[in-house]
């Protein structure tokens, strides 16, 4: 019988390892090479023509610039703006990895606790630096904000600091759990297609209605962790 | 002589906004209520793991298990009252 959780499975195509590190290329590595590969040629053919009037495709791009920035905005203010090359670049990745989990045989790499953990730690780690950089030692009143009486400080301290690192992993839960789930209850459905014999027209009917709404979902997760993340980093610039 | 008034843009017309208030909509509000719920597993679970691995690896008590899962309890209820707050901010400006 098929299981559904095959899908996730990693499979090795290029066995490569140095020392204890193995560095192979499985599944999860092509699609992601897929996908940067791809936002990065797809940036390119739309915007290879810059014109002062934009046409179609460089209007695209230009919204997508402005729906970030105005994200940053909104949510840092405009001092975030040198961010935008690096939330844009989380975004389409988010957004292209997602998408590329609904064609058929393509690989969810966004299903992947240790992949979409890395992207969330990598955002942690910018918002430490720039929190560092700009506000230098009083930074550390991120665990123990000026205003609360020191007698709150045993409390508030650890409170703060497992606050401080359960916002990447519950990024990562986000968007891992709602691919995943999402990708299981569309193989399950899927099944019963041929189970089902004549009748299998109702299950699949049904499995297109899924996939629109796994695409809404996908859109919806990248959106949502992109502004997630920018809320994390606003820490770094604003005071709370 | 030019008689034409300038064009006045208005910010709340721009393309930009425009985006950002389709995104924010109802629909939208309904994956951030079940993202915010996240923040209290996550908040939950990192303390518990941080209890355990203080337990295992300093040989403390097993209260402080109890005593770390309480503190998770308590962070993941102010991140989600953080994150609620910043999006609540973020809908105002929109």
């Amino acid at each position: 019988m098929y299981d559904p959780l095959e899908q996730f499975n990693l499979h090795v195509y290029i066995p490569f390892k140095i020392g204890d590190w193995d560095l192979s290329l499985s599944n999860a590595g092509l699609a992601m090479l897929f996908v940067s590969f791809l936002s990065v040629f797809i940036m390119w053919a739309l915007t290879r023509n810059m014109k002062l009037l934009p046409d179609l495709p460089q209007t695209l791009v230009e919204s997508l610039y402005l729906f970030i920035r105005s994200m940053i905005d909104e949510t840092i203010g405009q001092k975030g703006r040198c961010l935008i090359p690096f939330v844009l670049s989380v975004f389409i990745f988010v957004l292209f990895g997602n998408l590329l989990g609904l064609f058929p045989y393509a690989f969810t790499f966004t299903s992947h606790l240790s992949i979409v953990g890395a992207i969330a730690l990598l955002g942690s780690f910018v918002s430490i630096l720039l929190g560092v950089f700009n506000k230098g030692f009083s930074w550390f009143h991120t665990f123990f904000p000026k205003k609360l009486p020191w007698a709150l400080a045993p409390l508030m301290i650890p409170v703060e600091i497992i606050s401080f690192l359960s916002k990447p992993f519950s990024l990562t839960m986000r968007l891992v759990m709602n691919m995943t789930v999402g990708h299981i209850m569309l193989e399950v459905v899927a099944g019963f297609i041929f189970v089902l014999g004549i009748a299998g027209f109702v299950p699949l009917l049904f499995t297109g209605v899924l996939i629109l709404f796994e695409m809404f979902i996908a859109i919806l997760q990248a959106y949502i962790f992109t502004i997630l993340t920018c809320i994390y980093l606003s820490e770094a610039f604003n005071e709370e | 002589m030019n008689n034409k008034k300038p064009v006045k843009i208005n910010k709340e017309n721009t393309s930009d906004e425009l985006v950002v208030k389709s995104a924010v909509s109802s629909k939208a509000a309904l994956g951030i209520v079940f993202a915010v719920s996240c923040d209290l597993l996550s908040g939950l679970l990192v303390g518990t793991a941080i209890g355990y691995l203080l337990c295992k690896y300093f040989s403390l008590h097993i209260a402080f298990l109890g005593v770390f899962i309480l503190l998770g309890g308590i962070s993941g209820l102010l991140n989600m009252y953080k994150t609620l707050k910043n999006l609540k901010k973020d809908k105002d400006n929109v």
